[in-house]
């Protein structure tokens, strides 16, 4: 160890390094290739658990992808082990990332802490929502693009179950669908119901045209997305809608009632509208998608059309 | 309502316990769908961190009746305190504490779920399966990525 080599001697320094190393005793509950986990000598309460990764990283993101991946994972078994061992009402996953004021060590670790009713930590709870937001909720399309753009490469199908847009009437699925449920409609055409999934899933059809393969490996795996596929050309289909996207719809295209199904199918544009049009309006000239789709279209103009048009179907 | 998906809904509420709050209501506890949506709550964090220039972030996971993610941005003085005063335990205590805790962990891997045994000895992986899904039955939707597939109407 060198004064160049800052990060070993953090690590050299820090205390949970050490317990990894055994230099300092702790009172171990699991063990695994990848993570330790210990009673905190310092309990919230009996049975408070640290489950430290052994790689030294100050934050969780520093970990590498498999430990990253797996911690998350291993705190919700740990933490249904420690329930049933402390006969607990539940268990709290508490993280604090980055250096928080009184933090001993930049070693991520994360707490498992038994929960009772009426116990003494109610602040967890964070019932008390009482500081304004208003920076947040102008970041909530960020916020959301950025968890699509995640989700969409760890969990595909979660996007895909989401609650389905409503489509503009124009493009309904055609007459041929049965209704056989409340959101279960059947095809006799094959191609045609998988146009119609691909219709209420944007974010399959961003899977298919971003990551074929994969959507190929879940064909393979799955008899009922066979069916759906059957005789479809994966690859093809991804081209096909990449050349679709490159013409993206426009606000300024659509007829009001065309767009008000569009607006309704979107939470965040529609609570926007609605409760904030002014922050829309500031969005959409920062904002490169938001200004594509509304160019040409009077903002606040369209927000009293919407919200007159929601007074009268509520 | 900022998302709404299959393991979750996002909200930004209109007031927060810091001014940066993210909660994520969880659809399932079960352990990958709880590390999916935590690692979009990671995310979120790393947004907040970011653009509002917080000094740490939090997360608050709260495994109960009504499971729930809470990303915090956090600043020194933004009169939030989630701090606690230690309990002092008995001697003696956190060895009995400890005990208990590694018995029920005993079954616990970070790798895998334990697999019921019953299925492992019918299956026989499939040839045509790619490299790492081979042991999954998506029948079954053992494998949480195909199980959220499989669910689209």
């Amino acid at each position: 160890m060198t004064d160049a080599d800052p990060l070993a001697q953090q690590r050299a320094a820090c205390p949970f390094c050490r317990i990894i190393r055994g230099e300092i005793p702790s009172t171990k509950v699991y063990e695994d290739e990848g993570f330790i986990a210990v009673l905190d000598i310092r309990p919230a309460a009996p049975g408070h658990v640290l489950l430290v990764p052994k790689d030294h990283a100050p934050i969780l993101q520093l970990l590498p992808e498999p430990r990253l991946r797996a911690v998350f994972p291993l705190a919700t078994r740990l933490a249904g082990a420690v329930k049933d061992a402390m006969i607990s009402r539940s268990v709290d996953i508490v993280v604090v990332n980055g250096l928080a004021p009184g933090q001993q060590s930049p070693h991520a670790i994360v707490h498992l802490i038994p929960r009772e009713p009426g116990d003494r930590l109610g602040n967890f709870d964070l019932e008390r929502l009482e500081t304004q937001q208003s920076d947040t909720i102008a970041l909530a399309p960020q916020l959301e693009a950025t968890v699509r753009e995640v989700l969409a490469r760890l969990a595909p199908g979660a996007l895909a179950e989401a609650a389905p847009p409503v489509a503009p009437p124009e493009q309904s699925p055609p007459a041929p669908a049965r209704q056989v449920g409340e959101r279960h409609v059947e095809f006799d055409d094959p191609k045609q119901a998988l146009a119609h999934v691909l219709d209420l899933n944007p974010d399959l059809r961003k899977l298919i045209v971003e990551q074929p393969s994969l959507v190929e490996d879940y064909v393979r795996q799955s008899p009922r997305l066979a069916k759906l596929f059957q005789g479809v050309d994966i690859p093809a289909l991804s081209a096909a809608l990449r050349a679709q996207q490159a013409d993206p719809p426009r606000a300024k295209d659509m007829s009001d009632p065309e767009l008000f199904a569009f607006i309704q199918g979107n939470d965040g544009l529609r609570a926007w509208l609605l409760e904030a049009p002014d922050e829309l309006v500031a969005h959409v000239r920062e904002n490169l998608r938001l200004s594509a789709f509304f160019e040409g279209v009077d903002v606040r103009a369209l927000a009293n059309r919407f919200a007159a048009f929601q007074g009268g179907a509520s | 309502m900022t998302l709404e998906t299959g393991l979750f809904a996002m909200e930004v509420p209109a007031k927060g316990a810091t001014r940066g709050h993210v909660r994520f209501a969880l659809r399932s506890t079960a352990p990958e769908e709880v590390g999916t949506v935590a690692l979009c709550g990671l995310v979120a964090s790393a947004v907040l961190f970011e653009r509002l220039k917080a000094q740490w972030t939090q997360f608050v996971l709260a495994l109960g009746d009504a499971p729930r993610l809470d990303v915090l941005a956090r600043w020194e003085d933004d009169g939030l305190d989630l701090t606690w005063e230690p309990v002092v335990l008995e001697p003696g205590r956190m060895d009995d504490i400890a005990g208990r805790i590694r018995d029920k962990a005993f079954p616990v891997s970070s790798s895998a779920p334990p697999a019921p045994v019953d299925r492992q000895a019918v299956k026989e992986p499939s040839e045509d399966a790619p490299a790492g899904l081979a042991d999954h039955d998506p029948s079954e939707g053992d494998d949480w990525r195909v199980k959220q597939l499989l669910r689209i109407p």
